[in-house]
Order: structure tokens, then sequence, then C-alpha cells
């Protein structure tokens, strides 16, 4: 049976970049030299975040009434991601804050969603940070294009890359 | 200003961000007087969508370097066709905002496919060249289109319709020009270097310039030895995509209040150039430039070169530290090529004989 949220999904090329530890690698120490790693440590933190609540919904599922402080130090560590994630990426004036259109209200949102969230107790949603990873995903996008004119290794992934699939944004 | 702060996940974050970078080494100049350094630091500033990226591939291109070749070109397919999905979806969405129907019922069809379904592979089909083609034609894709201050919209969204059926191809092959009229949101920091005579290079620095990018160009401020700060003509109607209540015209003057009069750049050269001046005519054609500046004579609104005298002014009474004789102020339609070449060459030679001076 496949369990809750374990949809497959077509991956795009930037994603198959930052989902291989090699190419992911060389990405984010360009980046780094190129004072904008935000985007690429955003991406990477909302994924852990999506597995750790899709780890908490199945967990819910499996063992609720069974043992419930687990599922309490779940929560805990899934809102504590989501301070973080807030606090670092999307707070006005953070060291990583995003590069995104109409930020302020895209905090907002996320900031009111949590607050109803946890007045609700309901359970984190996979999808908080959806729109917020989309945008910073065409992003890093400019810079991967960046990276392939310096990286010889990189083109070849590329070049390699769209001649076994085609690419979806 | 710190460095860089890393995820807290990233324990390695830290280590990366000391190591000496191969291109972007904020620090790559020598400690010698500017006069003699065999490497002159040009910093391209400004607001975001001001044109810096643009002017920066003009160069580029002047020098043979990425877009000039087909197979560095290629690479950016991907791009155009998400400047064009990013076009038709903002456009489709501002009819909704605005409440202005699409009217013809096929248009509507695919309207809906756009904000669903339709990603930059699909465009490889001809087929949506027509039925993207017609929907751009729709009367209420076109009354929105005019209503475009009211929303974020690129500048190239024309130019991309009108080059559909290039675009919708599985043999498509961008062109420089499309490279050049092609949004790309930069995010940090980008360089490249040339020859200018003497035995000397250039090194010009593109930065990103939205609210939060600003706050990485500080990391090359104490190496510069020109500024070139750029600011759109055509922005006066416009408000920040960052920040959609805040008018672009504000922004510019704020971020060049703080950078012209910044002690580090006392003693460099400055260039302020009025950009999108192309844009800017076509505007103020149609719509009323006095109507956002009160003190601006409203009988001389129709005429370009009043108006950007009007600009400068604006600009130039923001100046209260740097020597008057060290700014240089032009204008430029950096989208055009020879306006471009022949632009950025005035503003060598005036770093160049700054320089001298010095």
């Amino acid at each position: 049976m496949q369990k809750r949220g374990e949809h497959k999904v077509l991956e795009s090329e930037i994603e198959s970049v930052l989902n291989n530890k090699e190419t992911l690698k060389v990405l984010l120490d360009f980046a780094r030299r190129s004072f904008c790693p935000e985007g690429i440590l955003f991406y990477k933190d909302v994924q852990h975040y999506k597995k750790l609540v899709i780890k908490y919904q199945d967990h819910e599922f499996n063992t609720a009434f069974h043992n419930t402080e687990t599922i309490k130090k779940h929560r805990s560590n899934v809102q504590k991601l989501v301070s973080n994630i807030v606090k670092s990426y999307l707070a006005e004036g953070s060291v990583n804050e995003l590069n995104l259109p109409n930020v302020k209200i895209l905090r907002n949102d996320i900031n009111a969603k949590l607050a109803e969230l946890e007045h609700n107790h309901s359970p984190y949603p996979v999808d908080l940070f959806d729109s917020a990873q989309v945008e910073t995903l065409l992003t890093i996008l400019g810079l991967y294009e960046r990276l392939k004119y310096s990286n010889k290794s990189i083109l070849d992934y590329s070049t390699h890359w769209r001649s076994k699939t085609t690419p979806h944004i | 200003m710190g460095n860089i702060v890393v995820s807290p996940h990233d324990k390695e974050g830290q280590h990366h961000m000391m190591a000496t970078p191969t291109s972007n080494n904020p620090n790559g100049g020598s400690a010698a007087t500017a006069k003699n350094k065999s490497e002159i630091t040009v910093l391209l500033l400004g607001a975001g969508e001001s044109g810096k990226s643009t002017l920066f591939k003009q160069v580029q291109f002047f020098h043979g370097v990425g877009i000039t070749h087909d197979q560095e070109r290629i690479e950016l397919i991907e791009i155009v066709r998400l400047n064009v999905l990013e076009n038709a979806k903002n456009l489709v969405a501002a009819t909704q905002h605005l409440n202005i129907p699409i009217e013809q019922p096929e248009n509507r069809e695919t309207a809906k496919l756009i904000i669903n379904s339709l990603n930059t592979n699909d465009l490889e089909d001809p087929s949506w060249s027509k039925r993207l083609y017609s929907l751009w034609k729709d009367a209420g894709i076109q009354k929105a289109y005019e209503n475009r201050e009211k929303f974020q919209l690129y500048d190239s969204t024309e130019y991309l319709f009108e080059n559909l059926d290039r675009i919708c191809s599985d043999k498509y092959v961008p062109t420089v020009v499309d490279v050049i009229r092609t949004r790309t949101k930069t995010i940090g920091i980008t360089d490249m270097k040339f020859d200018v005579g003497d035995g000397k290079q250039l090194r010009l620095v593109d930065v990103g310039g939205q609210r939060n990018e600003r706050r990485k160009w500080i990391h090359f401020f104490n190496t510069v030895d020109a500024v070139v700060f750029l600011t759109s003509l055509s922005e006066f109607d416009l408000n920040l995509y960052e920040d959609n209540g805040y008018w672009r015209v504000k922004e510019s003057l704020r971020v060049f209040n703080e950078v012209v009069n910044n002690a580090l750049f006392y003693k460099v050269p400055f260039v302020l150039l009025f950009n999108k001046r192309d844009l800017f005519e076509k505007k103020i054609a149609t719509k009323s430039f006095s109507k956002y500046f009160s003190g601006f004579n409203e009988a001389e609104e129709k005429n370009p070169v009043a108006c950007i005298e009007y600009m400068t002014k604006l600009f130039l009474n923001e100046i209260t530290e740097h020597p008057l004789d060290t700014v240089s102020v032009k204008t430029l339609s950096a989208i055009d090529h020879d306006n471009s070449k022949q632009v950025f060459e005035e503003v060598k030679q005036f770093i160049m004989t700054q320089q001298h001076r010095e």
C-alpha cells in the first residue's frame, strides 16, 4: 500500500541537481562564493520539513492512542524546524532572507497559517512552504545557468540529464 | 556587516564561506593605489529591475563572452520559456484581479491550462504558439496589459509574445536579442573581467538589486574603483517586486542616497545611468508623468528631455557628500546593443580619465 504523502512526482532538472549529493555540493559551493546560498539552504530545509511531517503523519496514523508522548515529541520537532525556517529565511532582515515577490504578504500568510494550526492543534500540512519553494527554485535556476557557464562537469550533467528525460518546471 | 550565515543544519558552511573563491573574491584587487592597480573594479548597483544585468549581458556580448556562442544560448531555452509562462500567468491572474473578462471562450480554455498545468516542455509544440498568441491578442488580456502598472509584469512581455512562433518549436535556439530581453532575477554577485589596454583589466561586478540582495553589496565596497548606478526611467508608475505597496522611484532615490553618500565612495568616480529610455519615451506618450511628481510642470510632461532633466535634478539633490565633479549622468537603453556599447564606452573613458586624475 502506498503511504500517505508518498506521491511520485516528475523531478525537474534543477530538483535533480539539488537532490543529487555531488551536484548539490558543487552548486552550493558556487552559491556561497556568489553570496547567495540562501535559496538552496531553504530548499533543503523545506525538503527536511516535508519528510518530518510525513513521518509524523504516518506515526500518528499508525500508533494513535498508543504512544502519545512520541507523537508530542514529533510535533515539537516539526514546530522547532518551522520556527527555524521562518526565522532564517522569511523574517525581515534575516541574514538568509529569501529574494521573493511580496515577501511581506507571504510571511504574514505563513505566520497566520501557523497560528491557526497551533490554535486548532491541526497537523502541519506538507505544502506549508510550497509557494515559496517554487519561487525559490526559479531563482536558483538563474544561478544554475551561471554555474553551467563556468563548470564543465555541471554542463555535462545537464546535457546528460536532458538526453535521458524531458524537463518539467 | 557579517558574513553570510549558513543554515543551522549545515555545519560545514562557514568553512566553505571562508574558502578562497575562484572568481568572486571581493578582495581580489591589490593594495596598490587605484592609478597603479592592474585591475579596476567597477560595481553595477541599483534597485531591482533597473537593468544592471541587461547591461552586464551586453558587455559580455561585446567581449565575445557567454551568450555569443550558440551552445551557451541553448542552455537558456528553459529560462526564455519560463519568462513566456510567467508573463502569461501574470496577465491571466491580472484579468481576474482587475475583473476584466477574457473575451474568447477558446482563450479562456488556454488561460485555464496556463494556470493549472502548462509547463516549459509543452512549449516545444508549435500549436502553443498559436494558442498563446491568440490569448495575447484577446481584448481582455490587452486591456489588462494596458493597466500593467497595477501588477508585476516583465518589460519583455510584448517582445516574447510577438516571437512565439520561434520560441514554441523543438528547433528553438535563443537569439542574442532573446537572451538580452529575457528577465532573470539576479541573486548574489557575479563578475567578468576584460582587458582595457595599458596592461589593465576591468572587472565588472553585477549584483542582485532587491532589498535582501543589497546587504551583500558591502562585500565589494572596500575594493571598488568606480560605481555605475542604474535607475529605470520607466518605473515612475510602478511599485516594487518585493513590496507591492512601495513606489519604485522612492526606493531608487533612497538606495542612490545611501550609495552615493557612502564614505567609502567619496574618492571613486560615480556614474548615474538613467536606463530604459526607450520604454520611458513610449510610456509618457500615453501615461501622465506629472501625476507622480507634484513639482513637475504638467505642460512639459510629454517632453522626454524635460522629464529626464527633472529626474536628474531629483537624483542629484540626493548627493550631499560625494564631490559633484566626479559624478557623471547619462541615459541608456540597455536592450539596444549599439546604445549600450556607446554608453558603456563613454562610462569606461570617464572612469579611466578620473583614475588618471587621481
